[in-house]
């Protein structure tokens, strides 16, 4: 068998692959090269903010030098771009290093000295004339662990609330005795501010957590469910390869037992048929042993692979249009020879009702027949067996009855099973493969129908086929009564 | 009578199946050649025109799909009536050799006594 590789198949849009091309480059640093998704999302947040500030900054630096021309001093404009763009440049460097967490180290100490910066140097810088950056820190303070929470590892975000809380208490306490500035942040105040940045720092990283935990059980989830659906699709291959082994070495044991079976038969059919000269009779009966034996393992070998085939599943139903009553009719007269060699009755009845023609499988029907008719005859050695064969809207019927041994209630329970026979009564023997009523079973079943048997010991046995009535106008399948039909009713063997 | 006019030819790698037919058409006084493989065989028909080819479907070089084809290309004996023998065969082997292009199907084992009524049969429309 080929296994046909499954076809990735990539929607390639040409006409937005054109159209970004100038950008693509661009595009390509924002996607974040990490396979982790926890590190896809801290290196994609990095990337985008180095990728923000680098080119806010420079144009800022850019304005500053030449627009307002701005003096190059320690605490000036332009120096302080540098120091960020330095900051932010080896962030940068970091990513594309594939250093992560020195990358979100950098932009976050780079935040928390720019906040410092801004409450403590410009706040308290005697060239302030205003207490706006003093003001605006106390948000500034608030968002690093915010920060933290985007840019570093989960277990950090508590210590840079903590660390803010430090910073913070630290800032007030000097403010408090250095600042020419009006006292605007008092001690309950700065208790309140740091519960508040735990608090903040509590929340963000749980949510975090949170957050991470639920993405990495999906993606457990995920690849569990690949994972299985790999290993599903594995043994179906393998159980279908095997069943397939399987059928091939029946279907091949098969043709290398009839090939000898065609010998032992054909020889002894040329030799009873007095092809080369009359026998005495002596020799005829021991070849007619030869003959019934042969006939036998010839039937089994049939069963075998029959059965075989049907419990792979590999049973196809050919439906067409056919006769009923010919096919019937055909097949149980095809059996008579087997009971008037017993004495007994062979007796088929078939009511108006069933239709002229039906859809259905004629050689499966056939073998139905052949199956229940030849196992009644064969258990039956006075009386007869009946075959009727009734009809209603939904169904029709075939009831095969005969007057023979019957069977124990406990058998009517396995009677289907394949390699099962009752124990005759008389202590004889029946010849048989053990395999004719599993076929039938299994053969009904595959045309939508049932079969049941109702026996008791000594009191005969009644075996009902019931099946779906389908007229072919019904399904619109009118054509081809040719072939199979006619072929379903010669079909007897 | 209509046996006279059966001619055959069986084409089958089996020793006992050409051996089993040579004696079933003496007695019945059925003229028959056995060939064991299909190249022989398609030599043998650009120069004869029996009337009934039985074909064993498996056979060492060219199968018995594979003559058939053969045949009917170079339109070798057309008249004849192609009957498929195999003892290797399921269910599905006969309605699959009659829509492939045969005339008749014959399993094994063979029914010594029923081949020539058979092949009599088919010859006759």
């Amino acid at each position: 068998m080929t296994i046909k590789p499954v076809q990735e198949s990539v929607p390639v849009t040409p006409a937005s692959s054109t159209e970004l091309r100038p950008f693509k480059g661009v595009l390509h640093w924002f996607e974040p090269r990490s396979q982790n998704r926890d590190e896809r999302f801290r290196e994609r947040t990095i990337r985008a903010l180095v990728a923000l500030v680098l080119s806010v900054m420079s144009l800022s630096l850019a304005v500053s030098i030449f627009v307002y021309r701005d003096p190059w001093a320690v605490f000036s404009f332009p120096t302080m771009h540098i120091v960020v763009l330095a900051f932010v440049g080896a962030a940068a460097y970091a990513v594309v290093r594939g250093k992560l967490d020195t990358a979100g180290w950098l932009v976050v100490f780079g935040s928390f000295a720019g906040v410092v910066l801004t409450h403590n140097v410009l706040g308290l810088s005697p060239a302030a004339t205003s207490s706006s950056s003093h003001y605006i820190s106390i948000p500034m303070f608030m968002f690093l662990p915010l920060a933290a929470t985007v840019f570093l590892r989960r277990q950090s975000i508590f210590l840079i609330s903590v660390a803010g809380v430090i910073f913070f208490t630290l800032s007030e306490a000097y403010l408090t005795t250095n600042s020419p500035m009006p006292r605007v942040v008092d001690l309950s105040s700065v208790i309140s501010f740091a519960v508040l940045l735990m608090i903040e720092g509590l929340i963000l990283r749980t949510v975090r957590y949170e957050f991470d935990s639920r993405f990495e059980a999906l993606d457990e989830a995920i690849r569990l469910e690949a994972l299985a659906r790999q290993q599903a699709e594995a043994d179906r291959r393998r159980a279908e390869e095997a069943d397939r082994a399987k059928s091939q070495f029946l279907a091949n044991m098969s043709h290398e037992l009839r090939t000898p079976l065609n010998a032992i038969i054909g020889y002894s059919d040329i030799l009873v048929g007095g092809m080369v000269g009359e026998l005495p009779p002596q020799p005829t009966r021991l070849l007619n042993n030869i003959q019934s034996n042969s006939r036998r393992l010839l039937s089994l070998i049939n069963d075998v692979l029959d059965l075989s085939k049907i419990e792979a599943g590999r049973l196809e139903v050919y439906n067409a249009p056919l006769q009923p009553r010919k096919l019937i009719t055909d097949t149980v007269e095809s059996l008579r020879a087997l009971a008037i060699e017993k004495s007994i009755e062979l007796n088929v009845s078939i009511s108006d009702e069933v239709p002229e023609v039906i859809l259905s499988d004629g050689r499966k029907l056939a073998q139905i027949l052949t199956n229940l008719v030849s196992n009644a005859i064969k258990f039956t050695n006075k009386g007869g067996v009946d075959i009727d064969v009734t009809a209603d809207s939904a169904h029709w019927y075939i009831v095969v009855r005969d007057t023979g041994s019957g069977m124990p209630t406990d058998a009517l329970s396995y009677i289907f099973e394949p390699f099962r026979q009752v124990d005759s009564t008389d202590g004889r023997s029946h010849k048989g493969t053990g395999l004719g009523l599993a076929i039938v079973k299994a053969l009904v079943e595959s045309l939508q129908g049932q079969v049941e048997v109702t026996s008791q010991l000594n009191q005969g046995a009644t075996f009902r086929v019931n099946l779906p009535r389908t007229n072919p106008t019904e399904t619109g399948v009118v054509a081809a009564v040719t072939e199979t039909n006619a072929a379903a009713g010669t079909i007897a063997h | 009578m209509a046996s006279q006019a059966l001619s055959v030819l069986l084409v089958d790698d089996d020793p006992a199946m050409r051996d089993m037919f040579q004696m079933v058409m003496d007695h019945h006084h059925v003229e028959l050649i056995t060939i064991e493989d299909a190249e022989t065989a398609l030599t043998y028909l650009a120069q004869n025109q029996p009337n009934v080819i039985v074909l064993d479907l498996f056979l060492p070089g060219l199968d018995g799909y594979q003559m058939l084809r053969q045949m009917r290309k170079k339109s070798l004996a057309p008249d004849a009536r192609v009957i498929a023998t195999t003892a290797y065969y399921t269910a599905d082997t006969e309605q699959e050799t009659l829509s492939r292009g045969f005339d008749g199907y014959l399993p094994k084992p063979i029914d010594a006594n029923g081949i020539v009524p058979y092949l009599e049969s088919l010859i006759q429309d």
